[in-house]
């Protein structure tokens, strides 16, 4: 049975309604989201958890606009994203959404604080001073001040990483879009990770919305949503016990 | 962002942006130095031909036999042309047209002289040759004769009483030298003893096979003429030389040639020579530009996970394209700098490397011409190349779907 969430106290910022999502294998379409309707309110620090290929991550992709859903409507800031052309829909992204991805993408032809004036160049809503100050006090935040001029390829995996999450906080995102952040990281840098996000969740009120398989991540999380089959199965407010979700202690699948 | 991103990504593929840009750089430097060249050998053409010949000649040939006013008056009409034969065809009221011609527009000198047909002995060796009767002074400004001397004994052949300039390949075949006498014979078997004064080469052997210089008064006196049977016309732009024409026929009623219709057999060999070098210079281009695309495209294909990550934190699809045209832009200038660099070294090169042609024109080195046009249109073209060649990767990169890549990897 589907348990739904109570609304949070947040203002409701993403709204999934009756959300579709087919792909064609073949010649036959397979449905990995199926009608799914969920509300997300500022402040959400929220897991998507689900078996692999369960459409969490097809989920997630809606839920960032990178992708657009066979069916059904989904509203950003109460905006339709259904009838935005692309180049709306890369300004949406751009001042409303933060992606970290399992693999961090960093772009290995800029150093460490280009990377995450990235975004800020795009958005071209601060001076060049402004989004250098910006980028230097994320990745302070993040402890790679001493290593903002490094290039990624005389980095490590959690401190590209790192810098993956300083870049997707670079314009202050209202939700922050997270696939497996800690999939790669170790269990240190995944902490650090962690209490990044929820220290930010906390202080600013940016809603999180991360996919993972973390046990650790997930029990600490306000709000757990549970996919099978392309269907919300579970989304409630409040720890999930290990033994409820599909979750090996370990944090991988089981 | 668009300039900073695809200056890095350029920067990032060194030996990939190396090759592009050297491929450019081979297009646009060749261009400019087969362009240098092309133009060089027209002009050298052209100077060589002005050089030797006027750029209109007017001759005592009359372009239609006068009006017969009746049958009575034919007979008298063939008997006049026949008397016309026997007597050497001179231009009619020399002084009057003399005057009109120099007084056209774009006329800047004129000269008149006398030219036939004769045979040159030497020893036991006779040659056939032209004759032309000069104004030494006249035709030194018409064509520069002075210049073209070995010795560079103008003054002397105009004050010598029976001085003859050979052309260098007669005196060659003939093996006579300045100081030599020769024997000039006319037409009607007149014979007349002239001494060498110099020799004339003017670069085009033909010419300098054929001809000789003798004074006009000696030329008139020797084939027993009245007058000038030529006049030389020196204009301000030798390329008005056919409109020139035009004008002194319908003027004058003789026949008016002009460098340009005399020459037009070896005028259409070089628009068929700048026509391959186009094609060649068109081919290189092609070549580069398919390099460029072929490295740009395995560059974006490898880089679209990068992209898709642009496209996540808001580079959107028109901006992805202007970045890959940036890069084609860039490399373009900088294959085009480089271009223009080594055409320039290409084009010193080549002007003061010792070389000598022995065909129909004799020179030492490449004739090459310098001329911003030169650099400029081939730049531009590499310019374009670079854009041309980007426009496919640019408009693949745009066509990315970010959640399939990231999905896919």
């Amino acid at each position: 049975m589907v348990e739904f969430c109570k609304p949070a106290a947040g203002k409701k910022i993403l709204e999934l309604r009756e959300v579709s999502k087919r792909l064609k294998s073949g010649d036959s379409w397979t449905t990995i989201l199926d009608a799914v309707n969920l509300d997300f309110y500022q402040g959400d620090f929220c897991a998507i958890v689900g078996n692999s290929g369960s459409g969490k991550s097809t989920l997630l992709y809606l839920l960032g606009i990178l992708d657009s859903p066979s069916d059904g409507k989904i509203l950003l800031d109460g905006i339709d994203t259904g009838a935005l052309d692309n180049r709306e829909l890369a300004k949406l992204r751009n001042e409303k959404l933060g992606f970290v991805f399992q693999f961090h993408y960093i772009l290995p032809e800029f150093t460490a604080l280009e990377n995450v004036m990235l975004p800020m160049m795009v958005a071209a809503r601060l001076s060049k001073a402004q989004q250098r100050e910006r980028a230097m006090m994320l990745l302070d935040q993040l402890g790679l001040a001493e290593r903002r001029n490094y290039y990624p390829s005389q980095l490590s995996g959690g401190q590209l990483q790192r810098v993956a999450i300083a870049r997707a906080l670079a314009n202050q995102p209202l939700i922050v879009l997270a696939d497996e952040p800690t999939g790669n990281l170790d269990s240190a840098n995944s902490k650090i990770v962690f209490d990044y996000f929820r220290k930010l969740n906390q202080e600013t009120g940016q809603t999180f919305l991360v996919v993972t398989h973390t046990v650790g991540f997930v029990q600490d999380c306000d709000r757990i949503i549970e996919i099978s089959d392309g269907k919300v199965i579970h989304d409630r407010r409040g720890p999930i016990a290990s033994s409820e979700s599909n979750l090996s202690p370990g944090g991988q699948p089981a | 962002m668009i300039l900073f991103s695809a200056w890095r990504q350029i920067r990032h593929r060194k030996k990939q942006t190396v090759a592009s840009i050297a491929s450019v750089t081979i297009g646009v430097g060749l261009s400019i130095m087969m362009a240098s060249m092309q133009l060089g050998f027209e002009n050298d053409f052209v100077e060589r031909i002005i050089a030797v010949t006027p750029h209109v000649q007017i001759t005592s040939e009359r372009l239609r036999p006068r009006p017969e006013l009746g049958r009575d008056r034919y007979e008298l009409s063939r008997v006049e042309r026949i008397r016309a034969f026997d007597k050497p065809m001179t231009i009619n009221g020399a002084g009057f047209w003399r005057e009109t011609l120099a007084g056209l527009p774009g006329v800047t000198d004129i000269s008149a002289s006398y030219t036939g047909q004769g045979l040159i002995s030497f020893g036991n060796k006779d040659q056939a040759v032209v004759i032309r009767g000069v104004d030494p002074v006249q035709e030194n400004r018409i064509n520069g004769l002075g210049d073209k001397l070995r010795l560079g004994r103008m003054e002397h052949f105009a004050t010598a009483p029976n001085g003859i300039i050979l052309g260098s390949g007669i005196a060659r075949r003939l093996a006579a030298k300045p100081g030599d006498t020769v024997t000039l014979i006319g037409e009607t078997g007149n014979r007349e003893l002239f001494r060498i004064i110099d020799l004339y080469q003017s670069g085009i052997t033909a010419y300098d096979n054929r001809t000789l210089f003798i004074l006009l008064k000696n030329a008139e006196a020797f084939f027993g003429a009245s007058g000038p049977n030529e006049f030389n016309l020196k204009l301000e732009d030798p390329n008005s030389a056919e409109r020139v024409a035009a004008l002194t026929r319908s003027l004058t009623g003789l026949e008016s040639r002009d460098w340009i219709s005399e020459n037009e057999n070896i005028r259409g060999e070089l628009n068929r020579r700048r026509m391959i070098n186009l094609g060649i210079v068109g081919t290189i281009f092609v070549v580069s530009a398919f390099g460029i695309t072929n490295i740009m495209l395995m560059s974006v294909m490898n880089k679209k996970r990068d992209i898709a990550i642009m496209q996540a934190f808001g580079v959107n699809r028109t901006a992805l394209s202007a970045i890959y045209l940036m890069q084609g832009l860039i490399l373009g200038l900088l294959g085009a700098l480089g271009g223009m660099l080594s055409g320039a070294v290409l084009i010193y090169a080549l002007s003061v490397l010792p070389v000598s042609f022995t065909a129909t024109i004799t020179r030492q080195g490449f004739p090459m011409v310098w001329a911003w046009q030169l650099f400029l249109i081939p730049a531009a073209v590499g310019i374009f190349c670079g854009l041309a060649a980007s426009s496919v990767p640019a408009w693949r990169a745009s066509r990315f779907k970010p959640a399939e890549v990231i999905r896919n990897g």
